[in-house]
């Protein structure tokens, strides 16, 4: 959250809440149950790990640290031609990632995020047919993005909105040569990407202050570098994504709060070796509706659940038809509530 | 195009509902009963602040929960009473243009709130005789809260320990 919203957020529920009978110990052991979870899942033109789209609004105040732990769970057991979704499908695939994401402010308005992921990825193929289902699993540590973030317009007590923009890049830590019983596997089971890709970022927000609503745009776009596989004479070049983020966030009740958004993402077609992949790249439309749970001054709890509006694949895909996710925030600096010594500028 | 009818309906629910949530959530703090507290300007609460200590509660028209408090706490008697009988209490709009009397020069209020560095409403700022800010409180504290913050303040307790120390000794 941002920093003065959050302050005036944490200041609305101060002395309102009940609900402390969630411990962090509770949550933890959710967040455990969460890893450790029976992954299912995997992707394929429709982006296994949640980079781009999990990042947070704003940018913490200097000196700050925001740590956050997402589990993100991506059903894709849907078949889609176009925008028709077929009933004949004969497999299907899901996505687990673990998400840590590291926020840092470097200055009042410059600000560094890390997002680091371990992925599992799994596809079940043969599914109505006579010889039975198979399953596949692959997983391992994922790719990265590393962005640093601005802000034009910082926002204050007396200015309701900002305006932040970014700019970085995602890093290959992931596989992208997986082989199974000796096969090479597709592109869209492995873990990484293999390719150095760079990515545009901005935010735009607006407080209706006299509500403590925060209505927002985020927006990114990602440009895809080529990578070789197996060798090196399997070129593979991801198409270059568009994620459109529209959405409202405010107070629910007591020390709970809600999020709603609207995703669009739009995906080139891959290219392998020059040539364009069949069957990938996309449009897809999304909704999701989160809550947010203060768990103390320095820990919130976020859940959120994602469903397809629309989606328009290039060719024959399978495609999503939910996603779950569950996080923890951890803010180094306390909420800057209650009683301080001196002025508020030196606390 | 019976998938894209559909589409445009899920659409328009859910831009429906992004832009009536925020309504959904009614703002219960009412234009408030002062009753209780006798607010005073800055500059008569300066002039007299050899007396008494001076508590200044800054908030904003739009901010929900200093109407909350003006409603749920100020009006609380034994808040009220500790106030008026230990402190000169000033009410600032932390966004009007109105000078005040700050350390013998005309400021307004927009321009001492900012001064001072406010992140959040409401905020209120203790002042000792000299005009020197003792320390400031953050958010929404109920009655009871603010009664033990109030004696805190006017016991000197600020002195010696902090507020946690205070309350649990």
């Amino acid at each position: 959250m941002i920093g003065v919203n959050m302050i005036k957020l944490s200041s609305f529920f101060r002395g309102t809440l009940c609900v402390r009978g969630l411990s962090i110990t509770s949550f933890l052991v959710l967040i455990v149950l969460a890893a450790v979870f029976p992954l299912k899942a995997q992707t394929c033109s429709c982006a296994g790990a949640p980079l781009i789209s999990s990042q947070s609004l704003g940018i913490p105040e200097k000196g700050n640290l925001v740590l956050g732990l997402t589990g993100n769970y991506n059903n894709i057991d849907k078949l889609y031609s176009g925008a028709e979704e077929l009933n004949n499908r004969t497999s299907e695939r899901s996505t687990f990632t673990s998400l840590l994401e590291i926020n840092y402010g470097l200055t009042e308005r410059l600000s560094f995020t890390g997002a680091f992921t371990y992925v599992t990825k799994e596809r079940v193929t043969g599914l109505q047919t006579q010889s039975g289902a198979q399953t596949l699993q692959t997983s391992g540590i994922g790719d990265a993005v590393l962005l640093l973030k601005y802000s034009l317009i910082k926002q204050t007590l007396w200015k309701p909105y900002q305006f932040v923009i970014g700019g970085g890049g995602k890093a290959p830590l992931g596989s992208n040569s997986l082989r199974s019983q000796g096969l090479s596997l597709n592109a869209d089971m492995q873990p990484g990407t293999g390719s150095w890709d760079g990515i545009g970022w901005m935010l735009f927000s607006y407080t209706l202050r006299s509500k403590n609503i925060h209505f927002f745009t985020m927006n990114s776009y990602k440009i895809n570098g080529s990578a070789e596989r197996f060798g090196s004479n399997d070129n593979y070049r991801f198409g270059d994504e568009l994620n459109v983020i529209a959405g409202s966030q405010g107070p629910a009740f007591n020390k709970f709060s809600y999020g709603l958004k609207l995703k669009y993402r739009s995906s080139k077609q891959d290219l392998r070796n020059g040539s364009f992949m069949p069957s990938t790249g996309g449009k897809w439309l999304n909704a999701e509706l989160g809550v947010t749970f203060q768990l103390s001054d320095r820990f919130s709890l976020q859940a959120a659940g994602e469903i397809p509006l629309y989606r328009d694949v290039v060719g024959t895909q399978p495609t999503t038809s939910y996603i779950v996710n569950t996080s923890l925030f951890f803010s180094l600096k306390k909420l800057k509530s209650g009683f301080n010594f001196g002025k508020p500028i030196n606390n | 195009m019976k998938s894209l009818m559909i589409f445009c309906k899920q659409v328009v629910i859910i831009i429906f509902l992004i832009l009536a949530l925020p309504f959904v959530y009614e703002v219960k703090a009412q234009p408030t009963d002062e009753n209780g507290v006798n607010w005073i300007s800055y500059a008569d609460a300066i002039k007299q602040a050899e007396e008494k200590k001076v508590m200044v509660f800054l908030e904003a028209e739009w901010c929900v929960v200093c109407k909350r408090m003006h409603k749920e706490v100020f009006t609380d008697n034994e808040v009220s009473s500790l106030i008026n009988r230990d402190f000169f209490a000033v009410k600032m709009d932390i966004e009007s243009q109105d000078r005040i009397p700050v350390n013998g020069n005309m400021v307004s209020k927009m321009e001492y709130s900012k001064s001072i560095g406010i992140y959040g409403t409401p905020t209120i700022l203790f002042l000792d005789r000299n005009e020197d800010i003792i320390g400031n409180f953050v958010g929404y504290s109920d009655s009871g809260e603010m009664v033990t913050l109030l004696t805190y303040i006017v016991s000197d307790a600020y002195l010696t320990e902090s507020l946690e120390e205070y309350t649990n000794p």
